[in-house]
Formats: C-alpha cells, structure tokens, sequence
C-alpha cells in the first residue's frame, strides 16, 4: 500500500477516485460531469447516507465516488465520519481511494482550504479543483491558480460547474495524474513540535493503522476526542489495541483539546497568509445577488409572508397534487386485482394474489407519490439554499422542546404523511436529534386519519358545522400537542445527551436544478419501494391471512361480515374486548382496529363488512354512518355515543396504526428495536388517553 | 458617528462575547472560552482568534444570530456563540 500508483498506468484493475469538499461547493456537479449520468446511489454499510459511485465517463477503469461533504477531517455526523473513514481507509465497505480530487467553492475560499489543506496532508495523489469561478468573475474578485497551485504543491483546475467549463481540463489532469513516491506537502505547523502528536505518531505506526504518509495528519487529528455518540464508534474497525492506547492517552491528558485548537488556529494563520497571496478582492464591494434576496426572504413582514407561501405550497402540494396521483395508482391496483380475479378464478391462490400480494403492492406503492413530491421540494429547497433558512428561522421554536431547527421541514409534513416525514429527518446530522424527529413525527394527524375523523364526526355529531370544525381541529391539536411533548420527554430521557452544536451555514442562494432534483427524487423514491416496500409487503400477506383464515366451509354460506368474524382477526377483535371495554369500544371496533394496522383508513372499509353493508364502504357511505349512528351492545345501550366518537378519535389520534411507518422506521435506524419502541409506546399512550376520555366523560355523566 | 461612538465604548467591556454583538458592529474574535468539542467546531468553521465577526441578522424568535466571517454566513446559537470572546480589531494579534 507504500507506493501508490498513479491513474496513468494502463492497468486492468480498476482505480478509484475518490470527490470531498465543503458541503454546497459544487461537488456533485463536477460528479455528474465526470460520470455523466451513469451512476448508481445505494447506502453506506449500516446507515442511511447515500453513497453515489460510478464509472468515469470515457474511463470505465476509474470509478468516482462521491463522499459526503464535510469542513474538516473531525467528523461530527455519520455522514463525515463515513467521509473520513474512506479517506483512511478504515471504512468497512469502501476501500481506500488511489486519487482525491478536492473540490473548492472559489468564492469562499479561506474555509474551503481548511479541509483542503488537511486532505493535501494525507499525501495521496490529489487534484484541487476551483470551482464556482463564475461567482468570483461576477463580484469582480480575482484569483491567482499558478499562485494557488504553487502554495499547495499540488494542480490546480479552475471550474464552473453550472456550465461545465474547465471539465475537460480536469479530465485531462486525472488522466495525467502521474505514479509517483508518496507526496510529501507539509506547512509550518507547530505540531510537529508537539510531544504528544509525536507520541500518537509512534503509535499509528506501531500498529500501522493507516499508510505511513498519513501517519502526521491523523495524528492531530487523532487528539481531539471522539466526539460522536459512543453508540457509533469513530474507531471501531481499528485494531483494539490501537483504540485502547488511544482511550489511554486521552484519559491522561484529561481530553485537553489545547493542542487541536492551536493546530486550527495555525493552521488558519497560514491559509490567511496564502489566500491574501492568491485572492485580489473587488475594489468596490457589490451587492450580490443573494444579499438581494435574503433582504427580502428574511424581511421581518415579506420574510414571514414567503416562509408561510413556501411552507404552505409545500403542504398543499403533497396533499392534494399527489391526490389525483394516488387515485390513479389505487384505480390501477384496483383493475389489476380485478384482472387477476377473473383470470385465476377463484379459490385461496387467487385471493391471496388479489387480496394479499396485489393489494399489499398497492399499499406501498400509493406512497409513492407523496414521497416523491416531499423529496422534490427538499431537494429544491437545499439546492437553492433556502432549507438553511427555514431551519435557521424555526429554530429558536423548535430548540423550546429540544429540539433542532432541521426537525421541522419533518413535523410538518408529517400532517400529509409520516412516511415521507420519516425519510426526511435524514438531513439531521445528529442522531439524537434525528430519532427523536422519527418517533414523534407519526403523531401528527397525517392524511390517513382524515376519513375516519369524518365518519365518525358526521355519524355522531349534531349538524352545526363550528361544531364539527371544532372537533376536527382538536384532534390535529392533540397530535401536535402529544408530538411536542414526548420529544420534550424523549430528549430528557431515552435520547438525552449534551446539546448539539447548532453551528449552521447559510449558503449563498443558487437557482435550483430542476434536473438533478428530480433524479435525486427518483433515487431516493426507488430506495422506498425496494427497501421498505418488501417489509410492509409482507406484512400485508401476514394481515390478509389473519382476516381470511379460518375459512368457513364453502357449503356454510356466510356472509362477508360473519367470516369475518369467525377469522382470527375477529377471534383477536373479540378476545381483546373486556381490554377494549374501559375505551368504550365493542369487538367490531376491535377488529377494526386490528386490521386497521395494516393502515388507518382499512378501519373504515372494515367496519362496512362488520356492519354487513354490501357496498364498498368509505367515509361518504350514508348507510355505514347510520349503522355506526344505531350499532347498539347486547344489552340494548348504544355502542357509538359522543364519548365513544371522541374516544376512538384520540386513539387513532395517537397509535401507531401503520404499518407502512413501522417499516421506513426499521429501515431508517436499520433495528427493530426502535419501530417496536415507537409502536409500544404509541399504543400506551393512546390507550391511556382513550381510557381517561372515556371513564372520565362518563364519570361527568356526557356518556 | 454613533457606530465610532458606540465602537469605543463596548470596548470598555473586556469581556464582550459574540451573542452581545450588536448588529452590524466589526470586532475580531479574540478567543474561544469553550474546552471540548464544541470550541474545535467553532474554530474549525474559521472563528479563530483574529478573525473578524459580524453580526448580520438576528433569527425570529431571538435565536440563532447570523454572522459573518471569513466572507460566508454562519448561524450559531446564542449559547454557542456565548462562548466567542471578543476585541476591538484594531487590538494587537
């Protein structure tokens, strides 16, 4: 591993390139360049951080990863520790690069040289690429690439990524990229000086844990404590040895971060000295294009008015663009089911197909839309740099209930639907942050709950309309409510931690890539299907074999609703009703709720076939809300008052009555731990909810 | 000039820290009381002694603060910018 041969060599083994740079520098852009758009994105071992790796275009022997952008080699979320470990060749499923080609913002250029300079220390062949010169030319600054290519001893590539200039260039260093003895770049640091940087440096090549040219940089950098959660070991691949000696050393000098902190300030001292060399500012200061922006999205009025239209677009969007869409994937599922029935006939495979499989299919594909919608507008938002906005703008409300201002874009479109919600925490770097957002987030009243809120409020409700408003406004209260205060719980007690850092950059505004965004969609939409597409598919085939075995004999002739019961969904609906009793619900509701797991809005297609109504039933039916108006207990008294109404409300106010949810969670903290937590303390919670409606309203006598 | 005016006379206050920064006033961070993680952070992101600081805008509900340095916008929380202690930039380094 000594000698690193270089990408000029004609060899059948393939080279990998490896791209790092500051986030929002125009990394992907100049991957995209170089790959064209041939390329695939899966996750990184263990962990949602996308992992997008192709082959060069031109150079099938070279594959490009792009690895997460990060400020420096200090990683603080899994997505920059993923960074640096294939830097060190320390990640599990990622081998170490052969080349590195770190990409700059030009127009930021002292921050951007900061990790740039650590990485140049890492002595591997290196290509610096200066992109976004076009913002330079555009403020009238100049910049000197001989004087910076001098300064940091390896080539320099000027860039405009939007336009593609300097690609080519680019292309033609990597393939010129030449074998060579390790690099040696090093600057007057001062720690080299230090005795406990020379000290670590001993041990790195005592155990030889990354190459010998590396051995300086990860030494400094190795001073600093791990900072991540322990539950995400920085160093769990090293030889345990190595870690302890480390934990060691770390222990004795008290995690005194003295030394790294005056590594930085060095190291910035010289990055000033060097960017005065190579960067001439403008004479006259402009105003930029993204000043003019921000003074009127930040406005105290138009700032206000425009985060409301945004958020507010965005909301209507995913209700009720992706509507049209869902009908038509519903009608779709709903034909093929038909086509298969009259082609298989009928008998236990033909219902399973159209029952179980087609119908599980189209419980997961009917998402599908939402969450493209969601991850288009995301994807627009980070792009144009306005997502830093709203997480800098709510911030100062969500830190009220611990958490971050990231967790918002989440919470909020959790009320059209918590799946997309949940993919959607991923840009929460921290961890804590991040699964206390997923386990709230389902509490929002999302979409699905609409249809039962309705039937059950036109079923039981007088007719004045402020009534029902009121009612229904409530319920989303509830949830809001019960979101905001078990995050506050969650981040006290099972996820409680130090603060986080809320050290966040506003990038300047950009016009946002229509294409990219949809492509980044695409991917992300296509991981869902595959992913926990499988999950709730098969738990869907689990749920239709509950409801449909045991069969009665053909010969017996029952009816939909009396098999029903006889099925093990009902013997469970009936054995859990003395459970179920304190709620005030009946077993009807019991199956309902029962094979409402599968998703909240099969509760009222259930209730149609407990109720024997021969139509198909949903929330408009006018003969399944007078069943529900007029169901009464065997000893004559009503099953459905008021109280009962309101009490079935908040219960599927606050359980986790979907599936669906369950599965992005599994997928999203890769454990099973974390979606049975959520579902147990849900149903807790909305049992006891229920429980204290119903006895206490009783006990006022508004039974 | 009320900015000159006011410019000496926080001064007066040694121990001036970045989330009492007024809007718009120059200074230079002179360092970083935080021990730990969280000080590397801030130093990393270019709030290094010597570095000039600029509070731009103040987020809705009072926090975060939105600063300037080293030519790009940084937004912090109050409590972590409570942890930038400050100087005249006219100071020596």
């Amino acid at each position: 591993m000594s000698t690193v041969r270089g990408l000029a060599v004609a060899a059948t083994d393939t080279k990998r390139l490896a791209l790092i740079g500051n986030p929002n520098c125009g990394k992907t852009t100049i991957f995209n360049h170089l790959t064209g758009l041939r390329h695939k994105v899966a996750n990184y071992a263990g962990v949602t951080v996308e992992r997008r790796e192709g082959a060069m275009s031109g150079r099938p022997d070279v594959r490009v990863l792009d690895l997460p952008g990060c400020y420096s080699l200090t990683p603080r979320s899994i997505d920059q520790r993923i960074a640096r470990d294939a830097l060190l060749g320390w990640a599990k499923d990622v081998q170490r690069p052969d080349a590195l080609i770190v990409v700059l913002d030009a127009s930021n250029l002292e921050r951007n040289l900061f990790l740039a300079t650590q990485i140049l220390e890492l002595n591997l062949p290196t290509i610096i690429v200066c992109n976004m010169l076009d913002v330079v030319r555009s403020r009238k600054h100049r910049i000197d690439l001989d004087a910076l290519q001098s300064h940091l001893g390896a080539p320099v590539i000027g860039t405009v990524g939007a336009t593609g200039e300097g690609i080519d260039r680019l292309r033609a260093a990597i393939d010129s990229l030449e074998p060579h003895e390790p690099r040696t770049f090093t600057w007057q640091g001062e720690d080299a000086a230090n005795q406990r940087v020379a000290h670590l440096r001993g041990l790195i090549r005592t155990h030889g844990i990354v190459d010998p040219g590396m051995a300086n940089i990860v030494a400094s950098l190795l001073l600093a404590p791990a900072v991540l959660d322990e539950s995400q070991p920085g160093f769990a691949n090293l030889p345990p040895a190595f870690s302890s000696a480390l934990a060691e050393l770390h222990r004795a000098d008290g995690h005194d971060v003295s030394a790294i902190s005056q590594a930085v300030e060095t190291r910035y001292r010289w990055l000033g000295q060097c960017v005065e060399a190579v960067f001439t500012h403008a004479e006259t200061t402009t105003t930029t294009h993204s000043d003019r922006i921000d003074r009127v999205v930040t406005h105290k009025v138009w700032g206000l008015v425009c985060f409301g239209a945004v958020m507010l677009t965005m909301l209507v969007a995913i209700f009720s663009w992706a509507t049209p869409l869902m009908d038509g994937i519903d009608w779709a599922v709903g034909s093929l089911g038909a086509a298969a029935a009259s082609t298989l006939g009928e008998g236990i495979l033909a219902d399973l197909i159209v029952d179980g499989v087609v119908a599980g299919v189209g419980n997961v594909v009917v998402f599908f839309p939402q969450i493209c919608i969601l991850f288009l507008f995301i994807a627009l938002l980070e792009d144009s740099g306005y997502m830093a906005r709203v997480a800098f703008v709510m911030d100062g409300l969500m830190s009220k209930v611990g958490l971050h201002g990231k967790s918002f874009i989440p919470l909020l479109s959790s009320f059209a639907c918590a799946v997309p919600a949940i993919m959607a925490t991923r840009t929460i770097e921290n961890r804590r942050d991040r699964f206390t957002t997923m386990l709230v987030a389902p509490l929002m009243s999302c979409s699905a709950r609409l249809p039962i809120y309705i039937i059950l409020i036109s079923a039981l409700f007088g007719t004045s309309v402020w009534e029902k408003t009121g009612i229904m406004m409530s319920m989303y209260a509830l949830g809001t409510l019960a979101a905001l205060v078990v995050a506050l719980i969650l981040k006290r007690t099972i996820l409680k931690g130090p603060t986080p850092t809320f050290v966040l950059e506003l990038p300047p505004y950009r016009r946002p890539r229509l294409g990219a965004a949809l492509r980044n969609t695409w991917d992300r939409g296509k991981m869902f299907l595959t992913e926990a597409g499988s999950v709730i598919l098969a738990m869907s085939i689990i749920l239709w074999a509950l409801a449909y075995f045991p069969r009665a004999p053909e010969s017996a002739n029952v009816s939909a609703g009396e098999q029903l019961r006889r099925s093990y969904i009902g013997r469970i609906g009936r054995s859990i009703e003395p459970v179920l009793e304190p709620l005030g619900f009946d077993w009807k509701i019991g199956v309902g709720l029962v094979s409402s797991f599968a998703a909240r809005e099969v509760f009222v297609a259930t209730m149609g076939v407990v109720y024997g109504i021969e139509e198909e039933a949903d929330e408009e039916s006018a003969t399944l809300r007078q069943e529900i108006a007029t169901a009464t207990w065997p000893d004559g008294r009503k099953v459905f008052t008021p109280l009962v109404g309101i009490s079935l409300m908040v219960f599927y106010v606050l359980a986790c009555q979907c599936m669906s949810t369950l599965a992005v969670v599994k997928r999203e903290t890769d454990s099973w731990r974390w979606p049975a937590f959520m579902f147990a303390y849900m149903t807790a919670l909305a049992y006891s909810a229920s429980f204290l409606v119903y006895q206490c309203g009783t006990a006022l006598g508004l039974g | 000039m009320t900015v000159a005016a006011s410019d000496r006379s926080i001064w007066s206050d040694r121990k001036l820290t970045l989330d009492r920064l007024g809007i718009g006033i120059p200074a230079c961070v002179d360092h970083i009381t935080a021990c730990g993680d969280r000080g590397v952070h801030l130093m990393e992101m270019g709030l290094t002694p010597g570095a000039s600081v600029t509070v731009t805008r103040v987020a809705l509900f009072g926090d975060p603060i939105e600063v300037v340095v080293r030519g790009y916008r940084l937004s912090l929380r109050r409590a972590e910018a409570r942890l930038v202690a400050l100087r005249s930039c006219g100071e020596g380094v």
